[in-house]
C-alpha cells in the first residue's frame, strides 16, 4: 500500500516508447495531478454498518479501497452513491470493493480517519 | 462499430491506466474498465485467437478483421493463472456476450498490482477513430468503445518488403517467466518497428512478425522456448543484433535469476545409469530399432519465406486451386504405390490426408485472406496454422495426432504454392538423413536404396512417422536436440538405433568391426530361417511353443512362412482403431473368422479383448481425461463399465472359435473378481451360441495378478505375461520416459521374480504360462524364461527364427540354473552381464 501511495507522489515523466532504440518500462503510474476528493466519509462508514463493524480498511488493486466487515452489513448502492463512492464491488457477505479511481488511495485514509 | 462492455464496471481512459505499455497505446488504442463483476464477456462474435496461458488475457476477432485484446488486470501474467478459470478455448467461436473468462476478483485485486481490465484493437486500421464510452457501464448492454471506420481503410498499407539485402537468422532463448506476454511483446515490436528489415520470430512451425503483438502472444512462447528470429531487408544484420540483445535483456523485465538457472540444470549429471560422458556420442531415443553406417545428409527443412501480399485474387486463387490439385495428385499416386506394396495401414494415412485437402475450414479461410489481397500462400500457412493450433490446445493425443497430419498436408499444399519441390534433394548413396523433424509422408517416400537411418532433433518414439520408419525396417532416432548441430553434412558417423546412439567420426577399424557384425548377422538370419520351420526343442529334448504377435491376417500370414506355430497375441485394438463407430459383431466375426482360418484347425491362436484406455482412446468411446491414464480406466477396466462393447467382442470371438483353437484373453486384469465377472459374460455369451468350452486366460501385466498367481490359477485356464507393461507397473517406470526408458529394463529381477511366481503357480495347477511381451523377442533372455518355467514363447513375427534358433542352442537343466542365479542378482544390469558371459 505504501509502495503505491509513495509512486503516485511522483511526477516523472514516463519513458516514451522510441523507434530506435529498446525501450524498458515497468508498470508504474502515469503522471497524474493530485485531485481533491470529495467523499462523505461519515455516511459511508455508517452505510457500512457504523465504525464498530469495519475489520479492516486497505488499498488495493490501485483503485479500490478493501473493506472487510464484522457482521453482514453493505449499505445500498444508491446512497454510497451519494456519499462520493460511484462504484462498488460485493466480493461476498463481509467484503466489498469501493471504486474510486486513481485517488483510492486518498479515499483509503480519509476513511481511515473517520474511523479511529 | 459500437463495441459494448465486456464486462460491467467504471470507464478509465486508456491513458490513465499505471502502466506504461498500456497508457502509452504500445499495444494499441482502447479503454480500461475497472470491473464490478466477476466475468469477462465477449462484447461481440468472433473467434477467440489467442488465449494467454495464464488464462488472463485474450483476443477476438471480429468478422470484420478487428481484434480486440482484453486483459485482465496488471501484471496479472505473474499469478500464473491462480483465480482466472477461462470458459473458453483458443481457436473457439464464440457469440456475443457469451462468457470468455471468470476470474476470483479478490484475489486477483489484492495479489496483482490492479484489477484494471484494459481492452484494445490490436490490429491496424488506417484512419481508424475511437470515442470511448463513459462512467459506469453494463456489460452486453452499453456501448464501452466506438470504431469508426469512416476513411479507414481495412487492409494495411502495401508494405513494400525490401527484396534486396540480406537475409540472417539467430536462435535465442526467452528469458521471460512468463515467455512475450503483453509487456515483453510490446517491447519487442517497438524495437522491430525501428528497422527497415523485416523482423520474423519462429517457435515450433509457427511464425509471427514481430511488430504483430498479436503474432507474438500467439506464439505461445514459455520461459526456455529457442525462438529463431529471421531478418531481412537492407539493415538485417543490425536488426538481429538487436533484437536478440533486446531479448536478452528481458524487453523490460527483470529476468537475470531465471536465465542462468535454465542453462544450469541441462548440465546436471544423474548419479546413476548411463550418463554419456563420451563426447563423440549423442544419445536420442530410439524410434526404429537398427544398425547403420553412412554419410550425413542434413535436411533444413525450415519452411520457405511467404510472401503477405497477393498478385490480384484470380491469380491467387488459380495458383491455389492448381496446388490442391498437384497435392490430391501426388497423394494418389503415393497411395497406389503404396497398395501395390501392401502397406494397407499406411494407405489409411494418406487417405486421411486426401480427407484434409477438402476440409472447407481450411479452404474458406483461405479464400478469406486472399479476396482482402493477401497471398494464397500467407492465407494457407495462416489458416493451417490456426486449425493446427486450435487441434493442439484440446490436449486430446488423438486430434493432436491429427494436428500432425494437418502439417504435414499443409506443408505439402504450401511447397506447391510457392513452386518449391523436394526435386531439387539429390540424396547422396548411403547417407543417413539429419533433420528437425521429419513427416511421415516424408519418410515413406524416402529412397530406401541410398538412405539407410534418419536422426531427427525432434519427433516421438510412438508417431506415425516411428512407425512407418519400423515397418520400413529403417533405424531411426529421434530426440536428438541441440546435439543435432554437431553433426554437419559428409560427416561419416555409425547409427545404433538400438541403443540410440550414434557415434561421430568413428575409426576404419570400428566401422569394418561393425560391417562385419552386420554380415554376421545377415548370415546367422539366413541359417536361422532355413531351419525355421522346424520345432523349438532344447538339446535335452524339451519342447518351447514359439508362436507370434499378430495385428492382422496378414501378419498371420507372414508368421507361418517365417515357422511360427500359432499365435500367442491378436491385438484386436486395430478394428477399433480411427473409425467413427465400433464394428459390429459380424463385422467382427468375419475379420477373426479370416484370421482363424489362415492359422487353420489345428494351430492356437489367442484372442486378446480390446485393450484400450486414456493414453489411446477412441472416438466412439469417450474415455474423460485422466490425471493418470496408465493407472486409470484401461485394459479389461474399459469393458468391465461397459459390458456392451465387451459382450460383442465375445459373441464375435465365439463364433470365429468354429474354424480353429481359439482361446480369449483379457488385458490389464489386476483382481480375481474382474476375471470371474467376465468368465461369467463369456459363459452366458457360450450357452446363448450354443458353443463348446472356449479356453479364457488372463494377461500377467499388473504386479498385482502375478502376486495373486496362485489364487488365479485355480480359475484361468492360461497365463500369458506382458513384460512391457509388467515392467513399468513393477519398477513405476515409464517406458515411454525418455529418461527413464533406458532403466526400465524387463530383465530387473524384480520383474523376473513375477514371472517365476506366475509361472510356479500354473504348474501347480496344471495351467501353462506364455510370454507375449518385449522380453519374450529378446534374444538374451530367452534362456532365463525358459529356466524359469515358461512354456510358450510369443514374439514379433520378424524374430520367430531367430528365437527358435535360440532354444535350440539351450539346455534346460542349465536354463534353470541361470533362471535361480539371474533372480538372485542385484540389478537388471547385472542380470544382462550374467547372459552376456
Amino acid at each position: 500500500m505504501g509502495f503505491f501511495s509513495k509512486l503516485f507522489g511522483k511526477s516523472e515523466p514516463v519513458p516514451q516508447p522510441q523507434s530506435s532504440a529498446p525501450i524498458t518500462p515497468q508498470a508504474q503510474p502515469a503522471p497524474k495531478a493530485p485531485v481533491s476528493i470529495d467523499i462523505d466519509t461519515q455516511a459511508i462508514i455508517s452505510e457500512l454498518g457504523g465504525k464498530d463493524n469495519i475489520a479492516s480498511l486497505q488499498t488495493c488493486a490501485v483503485t479500490r479501497v478493501r473493506v472487510e466487515l464484522k457482521a453482514a452489513h453493505q449499505g445500498s448502492d444508491e446512497t454510497l452513491k451519494k456519499a462520493g463512492i460511484t462504484a462498488n464491488m460485493k466480493i461476498n457477505e463481509t467484503v466489498i470493493h469501493l471504486l474510486a479511481g486513481l485517488e483510492a488511495d486518498a479515499v483509503c485514509s480519509a476513511l481511515k480517519a473517520e474511523i479511529t | 462499430m459500437q463495441i459494448l462492455a465486456p464486462i460491467s464496471g467504471v470507464i478509465f481512459p486508456i491513458t490513465d491506466v499505471p502502466d506504461p505499455v498500456f497508457a502509452d497505446k504500445m499495444l494499441g488504442d482502447g479503454i480500461a474498465i475497472d470491473p464490478v463483476i466477476n466475468t469477462l464477456t465477449a462484447p461481440f462474435s468472433g473467434q477467440v485467437i489467442q488465449l494467454h496461458q495464464s488464462h488472463h488475457a485474450l483476443t477476438l476477432r471480429h468478422e470484420s478483421g478487428l481484434e480486440l485484446l482484453m486483459h485482465i488486470g496488471l501484471d496479472t501474467v505473474m499469478l500464473k493463472g491462480e483465480g482466472f478459470d477461462p470458459q473458453v478455448k483458443q481457436g473457439d467461436q464464440v457469440k456475443a456476450g457469451q462468457p470468455l473468462i471468470r476470474f476470483d476478483a479478490d484475489h486477483v485485486a489484492q495479489n496483482a498490482i490492479s484489477l484494471l481490465t484494459i481492452m484494445v484493437i490490436t490490429s491496424q486500421h488506417e484512419g481508424l477513430v475511437l470515442t470511448p464510452g463513459k462512467g459506469l457501464v453494463t456489460a452486453s448492454k452499453d456501448t464501452a468503445l466506438t470504431a469508426d471506420f469512416a476513411g479507414a481503410n481495412n487492409t494495411q498499407p502495401e508494405v513494400v518488403v525490401e527484396s534486396t539485402g540480406i537475409t540472417v537468422t539467430g536462435d535465442i532463448i526467452i528469458p521471460n517467466p512468463a515467455g512475450l506476454h503483453a509487456r515483453p511483446a510490446a517491447v519487442l515490436a517497438s524495437v522491430a518497428r525501428g528497422f527497415n528489415s523485416s523482423v520474423t520470430l519462429s517457435l515450433d512451425g509457427k511464425s509471427s512478425k514481430a511488430t504483430s503483438i498479436t503474432g507474438l502472444l500467439g506464439l505461445g512462447t514459455q520461459l526456455g522456448s529457442k525462438v529463431t528470429v529471421t531478418t531481412q531487408g537492407d539493415d538485417a544484420e543490425k536488426a538481429l543484433e538487436a533484437v536478440l540483445e533486446a531479448i536478452e535483456a528481458g524487453l523490460g523485465e527483470n529476468v537475470s535469476a531465471v536465465s542462468t538457472q535454465t542453462e544450469e540444470s541441462t548440465e546436471e549429471a544423474p548419479l546413476i545409469g548411463q550418463h554419456n560422458t563420451d563426447p563423440m556420442i549423442l544419445v536420442g531415443v530410439k524410434a526404429a530399432g537398427g544398425l547403420a553406417i553412412g554419410e550425413v545428409f542434413k535436411v533444413d527443412n525450415r519452411r520457405p519465406d511467404i510472401p503477405e501480399q497477393g498478385e490480384g485474387s484470380d491469380a491467387e486463387i488459380t495458383r491455389l486451386n492448381d496446388a490442391l490439385m498437384s497435392a490430391r495428385k501426388e497423394l494418389e499416386i503415393l497411395k497406389q504405390d503404396l497398395t501395390e506394396q501392401g502397406h494397407d495401414s499406411q494407405v489409411d494415412i494418406f487417405d486421411a490426408h486426401l480427407g484434409l485437402l477438402e476440409d472447407p475450414e481450411v479452404t474458406d479461410k483461405t479464400m478469406e485472406q486472399v479476396v482482402r489481397g493477401k497471398s494464397a500462400a500467407y492465407g494457407w500457412h495462416q489458416s493451417i496454422a490456426e486449425q493446427v493450433a486450435a487441434l493442439k490446445a484440446l490436449d486430446n493425443p488423438l486430434l493432436a495426432g491429427r494436428a500432425i497430419d494437418l502439417e504435414d498436408v499443409g506443408n505439402r499444399v504450401l511447397k506447391h504454392i510457392l513452386g518449391v519441390g523436394d526435386k531439387d534433394r539429390q540424396l547422396p548413396n548411403n547417407c543417413i538423413l539429419v533433420t528437425d523433424d521429419i513427416a511421415p509422408s516424408d519418410i515413406i517416400t524416402l529412397d530406401r536404396s541410398k538412405v539407410v537411418g534418419v536422426v531427427t532433433r525432434e519427433g516421438g518414439s510412438t508417431s506415425h512417422a516411428a512407425i512407418i520408419a519400423r515397418s520400413m525396417d529403417l533405424p531411426y532416432v529421434v530426440g536428438m536436440g541441440e546435439q543435432l548441430d554437431r553433426m554437419t553434412t559428409k560427416d561419416q558417423i555409425v547409427l545404433n538405433a538400438n541403443k540410440a546412439r550414434v557415434r561421430l567420426n568413428p575409426s576404419d577399424e570400428l566401422i569394418a568391426a561393425i560391417q562385419q557384425q552386420q554380415l554376421d548377422a545377415n548370415e546367422k538370419k539366413a541359417a536361422d530361417l532355413a531351419v525355421a520351420h522346424q520345432p523349438a526343442t532344447t538339446t535335452d529334448g524339451h519342447n518351447i511353443e514359439v508362436v507370434a504377435n499378430i495385428g492382422s491376417a496378414k501378419d498371420a500370414r507372414e508368421s507361418l512362412e517365417l515357422g511360427g506355430e500359432g499365435v500367442g497375441l491378436l491385438r484386436s485394438e486395430f478394428l477399433y482403431m480411427d473409425r467413427a463407430t465400433a464394428p459390429s459383431e459380424d463385422e467382427q466375426t468375419e475379420v477373426y473368422s479370416e484370421i482363424v482360418k489362415v492359422l487353420g484347425p489345428e494351430r492356437p491362436i489367442i484372442i486378446r479383448t480390446l485393450d484400450v484406455g486414456g493414453d489411446k482412446p477412441l472416438q466412439y468411446l469417450p474415455l474423460p481425461a485422466e490425471e493418470n491414464p496408465f493407472l486409470g480406466e484401461r485394459g479389461i477396466r474399459v469393458g468391465i463399465n461397459r459390458p456392451s462393447i465387451l459382450r460383442t467382442q465375445v459373441r464375435a470371438i465365439l463364433k470365429a472359435s468354429k474354424h480353429g483353437r481359439v482361446r480369449i484373453m483379457l488385458p490389464m486384469v489386476a483382481c480375481l473378481n474382474e476375471f470371474r465377472a467376465v468368465k461369467e459374460l463369456v459363459a452366458e455369451e457360450q450357452q446363448k451360441l450354443g458353443i463348446d468350452q472356449v479356453e479364457l486366460g488372463i494377461m500377467i501385466e499388473v504386479p498385482a495378478a502375478a502376486l495373486m498367481a496362485r489364487q488365479f490359477a485355480k480359475e484361468v485356464d492360461f497365463f500369458s505375461v506382458g513384460t512391457n507393461d509388467l515392467t513399468q507397473y513393477t519398477l513405476a517406470m515409464d517406458r515411454g520416459h525418455p529418461k527413464m526408458a533406458s532403466r526400465a529394463d524387463a530383465l530387473n529381477p524384480a520383474v523376473l521374480s513375477l514371472i517365476a511366481l506366475t509361472a510356479e503357480a500354473a504348474h501347480a495347477e496344471g495351467k501353462w504360462v506364455g510370454v507375449c511381451g518385449g522380453l519374450a523377442s529378446d534374444t538374451a533372455a530367452v534362456g532365463i524364461l525358459v529356466g524359469l518355467g515358461v512354456d510358450e514363447l510369443s514374439v514379433s513375427v520378424p524374430s520367430i527364427p531367430e528365437v527358435k534358433a535360440r532354444v535350440r542352442e539351450l539346455n534346460l537343466t542349465d536354463c534353470k540354473t541361470l533362471a535361480q542365479k539371474a533372480l538372485a542378482m542385484d540389478g537388471a544390469d547385472d542380470v544382462r552381464e550374467l547372459v552376456k558371459g
